[in-house]
């Protein structure tokens, strides 16, 4: 046992706490849980809401794929991010987010401003790049069921510059966000759905890592709905 | 005036990142300093055999390393990129033998100095010289100085007025119709490019034009014009040194926008919000990391293209990072800790 956790055994059990409980939480002081999951909030403020309901685990919120791809060879126990950004890179799903009524995928929407668009003649489109380049080709094809050039940018916030600015004829986003955007902006907002994509899900990378899995349940309700998330299932 | 409220003014204008003016530059005007990033940018990578090179032309500021860091991690698994230092006082025959021994398929050009370097090797070059497509960021009113280049294309750096007052509208529980700015006339093709798009989220921004070295009482009637007689629910504060030196800050800005009724103030430098007098209540500038993410977007689009640039040539920065004035804020313009995730900092 390190001295870090033989000192948090010692505080949670010299408190009287359940010695269980204390191994407990021992065991997650050194934990180390990656996060890529973007939301309309600053990722500082997502990693802090996440730290904060994660006692004991050490929480790294970044907020583009590259970042997310470089600090998995850094190493960590687990990771919580998009189910197809776990696909992508091949790793499996420990514990699955979904939406109320147990849909592991959230409807997307193509938004132009002005007219609505049909996504097979979307020349340029705009989207939050959860996957790098080649990956995003892939992915906005499956979804939008179209093969524009994209404009990707790193925040989700940054969708409705890329329409004020009329650099793309449409940008695609999660459905949920749709309300958020239509307070932001006076700009005519035209909705077309098209496909799904998979909600956040937790992949364990380490042995240790397992001991993260249960501690999904205590995710707030309100960090959960930022990542569009109403229920978690442990697999496994 | 007392002399240590001058000398802060002098500083707060001397740090801007002040974008219009003789000499001024947005980004060697920042105080110099070592990289936070890992890796060295001008150690030259192991070049690897088929694949194509982006050759970075810069400074080494804080900034431009914020912009090559992002722009490589994004790039570097499909590029090679090689970085080339370019101080103040390079001489163009540094260009001339980077792009000769690197043989780019795309070369990045950052900040001023460093475009007016390679707009003197271009035009330094045979006439049929073919040149690389450059991607230009973080330089001046990019759209004015594109017309001279060949085969460039770029991202501007200052941020649109659309994306900030439209930001500025979900921080804010108050009317935002009416933005008023003061501008000199060397800006004005730039204010009626920002008028058009802020009509599309039904923002007027209304302008008052001012001579070219206006005095403290030319400015300070320009601005009562705005905020008392057209009554703007904001001001936006241009980069323009001229129109922010220590005495028009002191004798126009301050009093114009410490009336009874106080008026939000959206400046281009986190300075003029974080520091002591604090003249902006919201700081809106350019995202560094996001900048680089966008210029290497740019290029997979080059690269899509085969290197040869079609469609719009500058584009506008998307993303930007917010400061605000906290007392100020939930003060005087109803910003409550609801809206904290929304904002980068808040200055108390």
């Amino acid at each position: 046992m390190s001295r870090r956790r033989f000192a948090r055994w010692t505080i949670s059990a010299g408190a009287g706490l359940p010695v269980l409980t204390g191994a407990t939480q021992a065991l997650a002081a050194d934990l180390m849980l990656l996060v890529f999951v973007p939301t309309d909030a600053r990722v500082r403020s997502f990693e802090k809401q996440l730290t904060a309901c994660l006692p004991g685990v050490n929480v790294r919120a970044v907020s583009r794929f590259r970042d997310f791809e470089s600090s998995l060879q850094s190493g960590t126990d687990a990771v919580l991010t998009l189910q197809p950004v776990l696909e992508q890179l091949k790793l499996a799903v420990s514990a699955q987010g979904k939406r109320k009524g147990g849909d592991s995928k959230e409807p997307y929407l193509l938004v132009s401003a002005g007219a609505p668009v049909v996504p097979s003649t979307v020349g340029k489109m705009g989207a939050v790049d959860i996957l790098g380049h080649s990956g995003m080709k892939s992915f906005v094809a499956q979804v939008s069921g179209a093969s524009p050039k994209i404009k990707s940018v790193i925040k989700i916030e940054d969708l409705l510059p890329l329409l004020q600015l009329q650099a793309v004829d449409a940008v695609l986003m999660p459905e949920r966000y749709l309300p958020t955007f239509q307070t932001n902006t006076q700009l005519d907002l035209r909705p077309v759905r098209v496909g799904s994509a998979g909600l956040p899900a937790l992949a364990t990378l380490t042995a240790q890592g397992r001991s993260i899995v249960p501690l999904v349940h205590r995710l707030t309700a309100s960090i959960n709905a930022q990542m569009g998330v109403s229920e978690w299932t442990v697999l496994g | 005036m007392d002399s240590s409220r001058l000398r802060v003014l002098a500083c707060l204008a001397g740090a801007c990142g002040l974008l219009v003016g003789a000499g001024c530059d947005p980004v060697r005007s920042a105080r110099p300093a070592r990289s936070p990033i890992a890796a060295d940018p001008f150690d030259d990578p192991t070049l690897r055999s088929g694949k194509p090179r982006v050759l970075v032309l810069m400074p080494e500021f804080p900034q431009t390393l914020e912009v090559w860091a992002s722009l490589r991690q994004e790039l570097r698994s499909d590029f090679d990129v090689v970085s080339r230092r370019i101080e103040p006082d390079a001489e163009v025959e540094l260009i001339a033998e980077a792009i000769a021994s690197v043989g780019p398929a795309c070369i990045v050009v950052m900040d001023n100095p460093t475009l007016r370097l390679y707009k003197t090797y271009q035009q330094g070059s045979p006439p049929n010289t073919k040149h690389p497509p450059a991607i230009v960021v973080m330089t001046s009113f990019l759209e004015e100085q594109a017309g001279t280049l060949k085969n460039v294309v770029g991202i501007a750096y200052e941020v649109p007025a659309v994306t900030q007052f439209a930001h500025l509208r979900t921080l804010l529980r108050r009317p935002m119709k009416r933005v008023g700015v003061v501008h000199r006339g060397l800006l004005s093709g730039f204010i009626e490019r920002q008028r058009e798009l802020t009509k599309a989220e039904s923002i007027e921004l209304v302008s008052v034009k001012v001579g070219d070295s206006p005095d403290a009482e030319e400015l300070r009637a320009a601005l009562d014009r705005l905020v008392v007689q057209r009554g703007v629910h904001a001001l936006w504060v241009l980069n323009d040194n001229t129109l922010l030196t220590p005495e028009l800050l002191e004798l126009a800005w301050l009093p114009a926008i410490s009336g009874e009724r106080p008026i939000p103030v959206v400046v281009g430098v986190a300075s003029l919000v974080a520091n002591s007098p604090q003249v902006g209540t919201f700081a809106m500038i350019p995202d560094h990391e996001a900048l680089g993410a966008q210029a290497a977007s740019l290029i997979f689009e080059l690269a899509d293209e085969a290197f040869q640039p079609t469609g719009k040539l500058i584009e506008a920065p998307v993303s930007i990072k917010t400061i605000i004035n906290g007392k100020q804020a939930r003060s005087y313009f109803g910003f409550n800790d609801a809206l904290r995730a929304k904002v980068d900092e808040v200055v108390e």
